[in-house]
């Protein structure tokens, strides 16, 4: 209860400047913010980090690489012995950053990855060419000591190519994929978030991949906005309990104008907790009122809707931060849940408790919009609408198909079965009567 | 005179280790957690009263320091040739970051850290 506060992690933005345009971007990044910080202010924050104790740092942007001082403040943290490890979007990567990065033993190299065909890839980055420019610059980061992780932000354009994307990787230089989900704020738009169906579809695809690809040729992780207590899906994510957002705990995030966050990914304004050209890191990170919005006994009295009355409530806290933000304007309610979803499905007249909650509030959600069980995004002006029940976006025969894998199993081999015992295969999927796209989803699980 | 003020203290030392005591139980992740997928049969309700006798610690363990529950999961994960994971699984790691390649492997059934 009384452990020292440890900070294990910084995700630090160094600039906002960036050479790509990502469909995705939830930073909307593009130009430099317009006080960004110096070099000597980037390296002063350098030293206060290994002051409190910080053990790893990760760069990115933007575009880490468009900031002239990047490689001063990568070599003021090695000298410090704070582990460091970029993130990029691969356009300014050469063979001379390369060696660098190799040479002063940076910990991962993660660089963006997010089709599994260059069309696709290209299109999201808004970079022609980029996915080929990556895959060729691999060859030589394969000759040098540097441990290279691609890296897949989840979005409609990309989810029918996970396969493509999974046996790409497998036959390339990197060694392990991450996948995070990408969140409608900033330059994504709420078109392209993926409805409920797909980001559980999506879990067990990864789930399965786990179980199929041998670790040692690519090791798949889900982050932490994959989850929550699923009673089918196998581990695929980072955590095997979730217990609650890490932000302010043992993490923290630093804007490239020196603006503290709890975690970078919720970077509204009401979610600042100080400014590094005010106060001393050291300072902030201790202070009592560090993220309070993340206290435990605040995040659970906070819950709404299905949260507040699931039994890991307390525990889980409502799942990740900015997904739950993002989707319904509220920290305390989070509807991409497995455990929400299998849940609701399970029952013999699925009600949604999201819609109920809002019948009973009386505030409208800050975000953009709000997703509901069936996986529809509502902006908060739209008035409830008491037909809006769940699953009205699938005919019925996807609804019982989908009702029928959040129930199933998936055995030590990968192979997924319905609660009726009938097994996921081509011609299970083939003789079904649904929607071409649902069947290509489905396919991701055979 | 003596005894009163004895007496305040102790009712004060005793509401503390009471408040103490209770607030460990309600708010430590450790005891209140559950495995994410390995019941998958089982009953909720049945697991939730599973850990509930779980919290039931000594007054040593909850004064001098919560003696971590073991977990089987992660237990599995650690073979002789791979590092023992230097941070626990929670992940340590936001949206915005990316995992050390270790971490990853850690994450895998020992059967596959081979």
């Amino acid at each position: 209860m009384f452990n020292k506060k440890v900070l294990h992690n910084v995700v630090w933005e160094i600039t906002l400047k960036c050479n790509a345009k990502c469909l995705h971007c939830g930073s909307s990044a593009g130009d430099a913010r317009e006080d960004e910080l110096s070099t000597e202010d980037a390296l002063n924050i350098c030293d206060q980090l290994a002051e409190i104790g910080c053990r790893d740092v990760n760069l990115i942007g933007g575009e880490l690489f468009l900031r002239p001082d990047w490689q001063k403040i990568i070599k003021r943290l090695t000298d410090n012995e704070v582990g460091v490890s970029i993130i990029t979007n691969g356009i300014a990567l050469t063979e001379d950053k390369i060696d660098f990065l190799a040479d002063i033993k940076i910990k991962t190299l993660g660089i963006s990855i997010d089709g599994g065909t260059p069309e696709t890839h290209d299109h999201i980055r808004q970079v022609p060419g980029l996915f080929n420019k990556i895959f060729n610059i691999m060859e030589y980061v394969e000759k040098t000591n540097l441990d290279a992780i691609a890296i897949t932000t989840l979005n409609k354009f990309n989810i029918l190519e996970l396969t493509q994307l999974r046996e790409k990787l497998i036959n390339s230089p990197f060694k392990a994929w991450q996948i995070q989900m990408a969140s409608p704020h900033g330059r994504m738009k709420n078109d392209l978030c993926l409805s409920l169906f797909e980001y559980y579809i999506s879990g067990l695809f990864f789930a399965k991949s786990r179980i199929t690809v041998p670790m040692k040729q690519l090791a798949i992780i889900c982050l932490h906005d994959f989850g929550y207590y699923s009673k089918v899906i196998p581990r695929h994510t980072s955590h095997s309990q979730w217990r609650g957002c890490s932000a302010g705990k043992g993490i923290l995030g630093i804007r490239s104008d020196g603006k503290i966050q709890g975690c970078l990914s919720i970077y509204q304004d009401k979610f600042t907790e100080g400014d590094l050209r005010q106060q001393p890191l050291k300072e902030i990170w201790h202070s009592i009122k560090l993220c309070k919005w993340n206290k435990r006994l605040n995040r659970y009295l906070s819950l709404n809707g299905f949260c507040k009355k699931c039994e890991f409530g307390l525990v889980c806290l409502g799942g990740c931060s900015d997904i739950a933000y993002s989707l319904t304007g509220n920290v305390g309610e989070n509807p991409q849940c497995y455990h929400a979803i299998e849940s609701y499905w399970k029952k013999e007249n699925p009600k949604n408790e999201f819609e109920e909650n809002e019948l009973k509030s009386s505030l409208l959600p800050q975000a953009d919009c709000r997703q509901r069980l069936d996986g529809r995004l509502d902006r908060p002006e739209t008035p409830f609408n008491a037909d809006n029940q769940a699953g009205r976006l699938f005919t019925p025969a996807s609804q019982e198909i989908f009702k029928a894998i959040t129930q199933g199993s998936m055995d030590k081999f990968g192979i997924f079965y319905l609660k009726s015992g009938e097994k996921i295969s081509g011609n299970f999927i083939e003789n079904l009567n649904i929607e071409a796209d649902s069947k290509k989803l489905l396919e991701l699980i055979i | 005179m003596v005894s009163i003020i004895g007496g305040t203290m102790f009712k004060q030392i005793y509401r503390f280790l009471s408040i103490l005591l209770i607030s460990n139980l309600f708010f430590s992740p450790a005891v209140l957690s559950n495995p994410q997928n390995n019941s998958k049969n089982s009953d909720i309700s049945a697991k939730i009263s599973q850990n509930k006798i779980k919290h039931k610690k000594t007054i040593k363990e909850i004064i001098f320091g919560c003696k971590k529950p073991v977990n089987q999961e992660s237990a599995n994960n650690q073979t002789p040739t791979i590092k023992k994971p230097t941070r626990n699984d929670q992940g340590y790691v936001t949206k915005y970051g990316v995992y050390y390649r270790d971490d990853i492997y850690n994450t895998y059934p020992q059967s596959d850290n081979k």
